[in-house]
């Protein structure tokens, strides 16, 4: 009798909790995908189609994906993956364990941190500028030319073999931020007590590195990577404003077709059928992250 | 309990009648003797209202008929709810001519050259030329009366640098042609484009196609799609386009140069003081850009624009553009009196000159010396157009103007040979759009 009364109240304390969850979360997957099958404009698409839209999208938009050679917005996206968590991991990490050794470290890391404060939008239009063809406006390439003997202005933007490195570089110039924030504070909780035996008994600064120092910040670590790794995912404002998908559609990902599709071409229930791909790709991480989360502490 | 119920009784009342009042704050809305006043629905706002309000007001000062403006930035919605509802407006403002195009054929708006017209013949015939005639007839009744108007169809120069090139703005495409060569010659890059906006790129094709095949066929390509995008037509306005852009060394930073430039930048690029190009081509708002980002240099001397040129003959040289028309939807006398005042010399002078939101007016019998320079031009142009069409890649689904044919102009100015393939993929794309 007692543990049904408790039964009761662990559901009635839960229930806002699943009110939530039921109601921004899988209502709305089941919605998206619903909506996933239909085909026509609008978000009251009528005509039923099945899974054509999966197929169509998988085999016939090259703008989307291009198997061989791999090309197209989910390959990008497989690029973004790659790049961003280990840029901002790694530049983050950098800067958390080399500002550590100076006396101006906070300087150094508010002028880092800086950027985080700063909207994607905004950042994207600096960015924009930064990377222009007109040596005029653009930062880097008055720089290179000025620099360089005989260097040709580079179209960073306009360059399909370059837009999507050029992109991530400004990301991460935006990311690195918090990373080397979460990453500096687990640096500095390491007892220095350890390190100090270490090194009495003969360990080089590599060493001290690469077998102390990462080994105890390993939790902080995985934490900025998947949150990385989520965010490479859903990126979206920072290509909006920086390329808009171009030139010729090369720096499109998965959310900004999404966007295209659904926003501006009218087609939900392509696009939806793009939101329940991105939703599967980022489903295992979520579990990751929870799991972590339950266990361990950051 | 008590209390909180009287509470909620203040409450609700305080807030009905807030509300009801913010529903009537719109000027003299609460007087409603229908036939006395005529009322206007637009969606423009800010300045576009402005200047439209000069021109109602005059209409009041001349007949002493009162008006109502409804101004409403999603007029779309609201005027076919309150068409639904049997409650529209007099006259309403649509830059759509599909939208004015459903009406006609829904019967919903009224015919203004009927048997007693709303709009006599004369008036319309003495003050619009056949262009804008055409542009709001559906099924042989004209329907449309077109208020204001702009174009794209304006090729952007310097007089100083032609001068020195020793050439003057050409008639035709070849001649344009002629005078990218020479300003290869002397070691000058042509044309600037901002194709990182890539609605840059269909309205280079949109002028294009429609001096190659007419606005029929236009029209075909871009609204019904009866038109493939793989008919010899297209390909045919293609290979005048390569002609612009291929080989690369024609266009400020090459291609991919244009692909990462945006349609303001691309203009600051033939203006600036050590000018990447000579020639830019978009519409004519491209001026009111120069203003703010060049002051010193003066409209109409150091830059100015000549008509997008002829390519065939038969076609001359229409006006790709967008434009505003007024449909009836009620016929009383007081409505004519307004249609009447909206066609004339009169009141399009007056918008024309308005301290705000001035336009370019449709109406040949505005004097052109009222306008500032640019303007003056513009309006000559349309004004005397052979035809005008709307932009064609807003009239096409947005999958299409908006999506896939920018991709399609992207890659074939990346690479021309492929044209084959790309209108494959294009036509595949509007198959599925306008289905």
């Amino acid at each position: 009798m007692i543990e049904r009364k408790n039964n009761l109240y662990a559901w009635l304390y839960l229930l806002p909790a699943l009110i939530l969850i039921g109601g921004f979360f899988i209502y709305p997957v089941i919605q998206t995908f619903r909506l996933s099958l239909y085909s026509g404009l609008g978000f009251n698409p009528t005509r039923f189609v099945g899974l054509k839209n999966y197929v169509q999208l998988l085999t016939n938009d090259k703008l989307f994906v291009s198997w061989f050679p791999p090309s197209g917005a989910l390959f990008n996206n497989v690029l973004w993956l790659l790049l961003y968590p280990l840029g901002v991991v790694g530049t983050g990490l950098i800067v958390a364990v080399l500002s550590d050794r100076v006396k101006y470290e906070p300087a150094i890391k508010a002028v880092i941190f800086l950027p985080v404060m700063i909207s994607a939008t905004a950042a994207s239009v600096i960015f924009r500028f930064l990377f222009s063809p007109n040596p005029v406006i653009g930062a880097l390439n008055a720089f290179l030319v000025k620099v360089v003997p005989g260097f040709q202005a580079v179209p960073w933007l306009g360059r399909a073999s370059l837009v999507n490195f050029a992109t991530i570089i400004a990301a991460v110039w935006i990311g690195t931020g918090l990373s080397m924030t979460i990453l500096s504070a687990a640096y500095k909780s390491i007892d220095r007590g350890i390190l100090e035996a270490a090194k009495i008994d003969g360990a080089n600064g590599r060493q001290l590195f690469w077998r102390i120092s990462l080994p105890m910040m390993a939790n902080p670590i995985s934490f900025v990577s998947v949150t990385a790794i989520i965010a490479s995912l859903k990126v979206l404002d920072l290509i909006l404003v920086m390329t808009d998908g171009g030139p010729r559609g090369k720096s499109r990902v998965i959310a900004f077709t999404f966007y295209q599709e659904v926003f501006r071409n009218h087609y939900t229930g392509y696009g939806s059928a793009v939101a329940m791909l991105m939703l599967l790709l980022l489903f295992p991480l979520m579990v990751v992250q929870i799991k972590r989360l339950k266990k361990e502490k950051i | 309990m008590r209390k909180f119920l009287i509470l909620l009784a203040v409450f609700l009342f305080f807030t009905q009648n807030f509300l009801s009042a913010a529903g009537t704050g719109e000027k003299g809305a609460k007087v409603d003797p229908k036939d006395k006043y005529v009322s206007v629905m637009a969606y423009w706002g800010g300045d576009e209202e402005a200047g439209f309000r000069e021109v109602l007001k005059a209409f009041t000062a001349k007949t002493g008929i009162p008006y109502i403006y409804e101004g409403n930035r999603d007029m779309g919605t609201l005027l076919n709810l309150r068409i639904a509802s049997g409650d529209p407006p007099d006259i309403a403002m649509t830059s759509s001519p599909g939208t004015m195009a459903r009406y006609a054929k829904e019967g919903v708006i009224k015919a203004l050259d009927g048997s007693d017209p709303i709009l006599p013949k004369d008036i319309l015939n003495k003050n619009y030329s056949q262009a804008w005639i055409d542009l709001g007839t559906v099924d042989g009744k004209f329907y449309g009366l077109t208020v204001k108007c702009n174009s794209k169809s304006t090729f952007w120069y310097k007089p100083a640098s032609f001068k020195a090139l020793g050439v003057s703005p050409p008639d035709t495409f070849a001649g344009l042609l002629e005078i990218a060569d020479k300003y290869l010659a002397a070691g000058k890059t042509p044309y600037s484009i901002g194709g990182g906006s890539t609605w840059t790129l269909t309205d280079w094709f949109e002028n294009i196609y429609v001096r190659v095949a007419g606005p029929e066929k236009y029209l075909k390509l871009f609204v019904t799609h009866e038109v493939k995008w793989t008919d010899p037509s297209v390909v045919k306005a293609f290979g005048y386009f390569k002609e612009i852009v291929y080989p690369e060394n024609k266009l400020a930073g090459g291609v991919e140069g244009t692909l990462s430039t945006g349609f303001i930048d691309g203009f600051d690029v033939i203006l600036r003081k050590n000018p990447g190009a000579e020639m830019y081509f978009e519409g004519g708002f491209m001026s009111s850009f120069a203003e703010q980002n060049f002051p010193k240099l003066v409209g109409g001397k150091d830059y100015s624009f000549f008509a997008f040129p002829e390519i065939d003959p038969k076609w001359g040289k229409p006006v790709v553009g967008g434009g505003d028309l007024a449909i009836v939807f009620e016929d009383r006398p007081n409505v004519r009196e307004l249609i009447r005042f909206l066609a004339s010399k009169e009141a399009n002078t007056i918008w024309a000159t308005a301290k705000k939101g001035a336009v370019v007016s449709p109406n040949k019998n505005v004097p052109l010396n009222v306008y500032p320079v640019l303007k003056g031009l513009e309006a000559a142009q349309v004004t005397q157009a052979e035809s005008f069409v709307f932009d064609g890649s807003d009239l096409s689904p947005s999958a299409i103007g908006g999506d896939a044919m920018r991709i399609a102009l992207q890659n074939f100015i990346t690479d021309p040979g492929k044209l084959n393939g790309i209108l494959k993929t294009l036509e595949a794309a509007a198959e599925r759009a306008y289905k």
